[in-house]
């Protein structure tokens, strides 16, 4: 028969403290990982995902090159992100960091706003990797097949 | 000048290059030998082969740190003949900065790795003169095994002594031009590197059995630990004075990867104490013991091996990753493999109860609880890698997944550190007594917390309340301990000071992007900022512009700020240089963003509450290690 002795009992509390300790984290890891990923898209991944406005995703392509322009008397960019196959507008307020440049890769993290009469991708964040040879691998894949 | 090539070409006279390949091959063979000699000494019970473990250790180190001054070398005297050399070097680099590049990439970065980890055996080799002959003869080979790995890997993937026809200099990431840059990463590696001795010991008592295994290894993990500590100090000191984002830590994997370690390693090291006190919780420790070393190896995986997309991003070469990834699988493989064997093979010892409310049974839970915030950052981090691998598309985890999971921990910790102090060795305490201590504490500190944001703050932020009076009350309870647990006290503080100035500093920062032209001014919360003027500026090899900007606060002049700007002109790389007004309450901080037009430039500017206490925090913590192995060695002799 198995006896349940005291020094048992002891490591079966421990193990019950761990286990509960690491499903509550589980859980909360789940729950929070729902809340918290961005999906990272390409541009033609993009518009072929059709996401709903308002849902927060990443896009990451190539500046167009000639495509930034910036608005009069406001932090506010337009430029475009491309991948060679498609390209899509963002609208960007604040600072752009120092390795955004035209022809370079960069990641837009934001999402889909109505702008009159089109659709255009309002970022919230604009990451250009610290290395000037940076690009996003998908995007990288594209413009070498060209 | 012709002759001296002629005799390169055949080889006649050593170039840095050939030399330094020469004796990279020379410590692969040494650390073979460091190996094998030893273990076959162990198998046959011959005295003479695990004798020859300590001099192969000392002569394979002595080659690599060679090896490494060579590399040194190589940089001061500009040889671009060296593929790595040119590649992260230039002639107009300042000759302090030539230092830093030994270091700034892949191959320099990794030699560093090799070279601390010789530092750590030689270290091994003069503090176990009083060790049995076959322990220290064990450990020294399984460090050699782990030098042996590594060497091959530096030499088939990434030979920083690789030479080059005609390269062309190609300069130093100007990230990596910064002061901070020269003591960061030798801290952070020592620490990382520093697991590995802690790993050895562990695995040479798997090996032989017997007792004492605590004792031996404490010191160890301790120093490592202390060092890894200070290094990720550093590092987040760098990110916030070199990134220009006013942020002090990221989230991003690479941090990720020095944390995972630095979190695995406070589990063990509070499981250690109640180990080697009273032989408790054995099994628990040697399989923090064996998971700290492997996670050193993930990070170096994760961020040697190009897998991540991140700011930090260094190497691409798949090969690399496989090497590393198959390193990590069988080292520990074989480690968990030893262990299940030894622990068949051990009885199990009887020993007594312990109550919940023991300083052992605190100590138990606390390591559960690090070693929990371990697992969910390691998810966390991998999690992204795990999807991209399997197909399912590309993903990122952002910053709030990790602040969201790690709170309750945090919460959870934080009580049982206002109790720590409270508990006792093998003694359960009156139950009533204690909660009616613990209680009038936590109204105390929940009192004080209050009336400080309150009156400071004018604000009602219940996260912040409830975090300050949990801060508060590891510094209460703290109040009647003894002296001997001064050191633990000392890491407690620090552990609450940073936890105070995290929330502090995410609370009530300010932060304003703004268009501001030459001659206007603008505000931030007190402060008037006044963009007086835009300088040229030369250096070495940079040029650029720098800001003059006037801090005004209630009319008083405070102090004068010089952002910069520079382009170096090598790499065609932009760089922002802040500059900050650093005080003990808050700092102030200020970056130039683009020139937009007609003498008008965006700029960053943040007002950030408190934000040195996140480093001195650090350093009280690291301090208190160094602290508590100076009472360990003292102890010994």
């Amino acid at each position: 028969m198995f006896h349940l002795t005291p020094k048992r009992k002891q490591r079966l509390f421990a193990i019950l403290a761990l286990m509960t300790l690491i499903g509550l984290a589980t859980g909360l890891i789940l729950y929070s990982l729902k809340q918290n990923i961005n999906l990272f898209f390409t541009p033609t991944q993009a518009l072929e995902a059709q996401l709903p406005l308002n849902h927060q995703f990443r896009l990451g392509g190539q500046v167009k090159p000639g495509s930034v322009q910036r608005e009069k008397n406001q932090l506010t960019v337009n430029f475009v992100l491309t991948d060679l196959h498609h390209e899509i507008p963002i609208r960007y307020t604040g600072i752009l960091p120092d390795l955004f440049r035209d022809g370079n890769g960069a990641i837009a993290e934001g999402h889909w706003e109505n702008f009159g009469q089109k659709k255009i991708f309002i970022a919230t964040q604009i990451l250009a990797k610290h290395d000037e040879n940076y690009m996003p691998r998908a995007v990288y894949e594209a413009l070498r097949k060209e | 000048m012709t002759a001296i090539q002629k005799l390169k070409e055949e080889n006649i006279l050593l170039t840095i290059s050939s030399l330094g390949s020469l004796l990279i091959k020379g410590a692969i063979l040494l650390a073979l030998l460091q190996s094998l000699l030893p273990l076959w000494g162990y198998w046959k019970k011959n005295n003479y082969y695990l004798a020859l473990a300590r001099p192969c250790a000392l002569l394979q180190s002595f080659f690599t740190a060679n090896a490494f001054i060579l590399l040194i070398i190589a940089f001061l005297s500009n040889d671009f003949s060296l593929a790595y050399v040119a590649r992260n070097s230039h002639p107009s680099l300042p000759f302090y900065y030539r230092l830093t590049a030994v270091w700034g990439a892949h191959e320099g970065s990794f030699l560093l790795w090799i070279f601390l980890l010789d530092v750590w055996t030689t270290a091994l080799c003069f503090f176990s003169k009083t060790w049995k002959q076959d322990l220290r003869a064990l450990a020294l080979s399984f460090l050699g095994l782990i030098s042996f790995c590594f060497l091959l890997f530096l030499f088939f993937t990434s030979n920083p002594f690789a030479a080059a026809q005609n390269a062309l200099p190609q300069d130093l990431n100007p990230l990596l031009q910064d002061p901070g840059f020269f003591i960061h990463p030798p801290l952070l590696f020592a620490g990382y590197v520093g697991f590995s001795t802690a790993f050895a010991i562990t695995m040479a008592y798997l090996v032989k059995g017997g007792p004492h295994w605590a004792k031996h290894v404490r010191p160890w993990v301790l120093a490592a630990w202390s060092f890894l500590t200070l290094g990720i100090t550093m590092g987040s000191w760098w990110a916030y004075h070199v990134l220009g984002w006013g942020g002090f830590w990221f989230w991003d994997p690479v941090e990720n990867a020095s944390l995972l370690p630095w979190l695995a390693g406070a589990a063990l090291l509070h499981v250690l104490i109640a180990t080697e006190k009273q032989e408790r919780f054995t099994s628990w420790a040697l399989i923090l013991a064996i998971i700290c070393f492997s996670l050193s190896i993930l990070g170096t995986f994760l961020v040697r091996s190009g897998v991540l997309i991140s700011v930090h991003s260094f190497a691409s070469d798949p090969s690399r990753g496989i090497f590393l990834l198959l390193l990590l699988a069988f080292i520990t493989g074989s480690a968990l493999a030893l262990y299940i064997f030894r622990s068949l093979k051990t009885p199990a010892k009887n020993l007594k109860l312990f109550s919940w409310t023991s300083r052992e049974a605190v100590l138990l839970l606390q390591s559960i609880l690090l070693f929990t915030a371990m697992a969910t950052v390691l998810l966390g981090t991998l999690y992204p890698l795990i999807i991209e691998a399997t197909g399912l598309g590309t993903l990122s985890v952002g910053p709030p997944y990790f602040n969201s999971v790690l709170f309750p921990l945090l919460v959870l910790s934080l009580c049982l550190m206002g109790l720590a102090p409270l508990s006792q060795w093998g003694k359960s305490s009156n139950k009533a007594e204690l909660l009616k201590y613990s209680l009038r504490q936590l109204l105390l500190a929940l009192g004080l917390s209050l009336g400080l944001t309150l009156i400071f703050a004018r604000q009602w932020n219940t996260a912040v309340i409830i975090n300050l009076s949990l801060v508060f009350w590891v510094f209460l309870s703290l109040s009647p301990s003894r002296s001997r647990q001064a050191s633990m006290g000392l890491a407690h503080i620090g552990f609450a000071v940073v936890i105070m100035s995290i929330i502090l500093s995410s609370a009530f920062s300010k932060e304003r992007e703004v268009r501001l032209q030459e001659g206007s001014s603008i505000e931030l919360g007190p402060y008037v900022f006044q963009f007086i003027e835009l300088n040229g500026l030369e250096g070495p090899n940079y040029r650029g512009v720098r800001g003059n900007f006037a801090v005004l606060r209630h009319h008083r002049h405070i102090t004068n700020l010089y952002p910069e700007k520079r382009i170096y002109s090598v790499r065609n790389m932009v760089m922002t240089k802040v500059d900050i007004y650093p005080g003990i309450f808050h700092d102030l901080y200020l970056a130039l963003g683009e020139p937009l037009d007609d003498n008008t430039w965006s700029l960053r500017l943040y007002y950030k509450p408190f934000i040195r206490w996140v480093w001195l925090g650090g350093f009280c913590i690291a301090l208190s290690g160094f602290l508590s192995l100076l009472r360990l060695i003292g102890r010994k002799t």
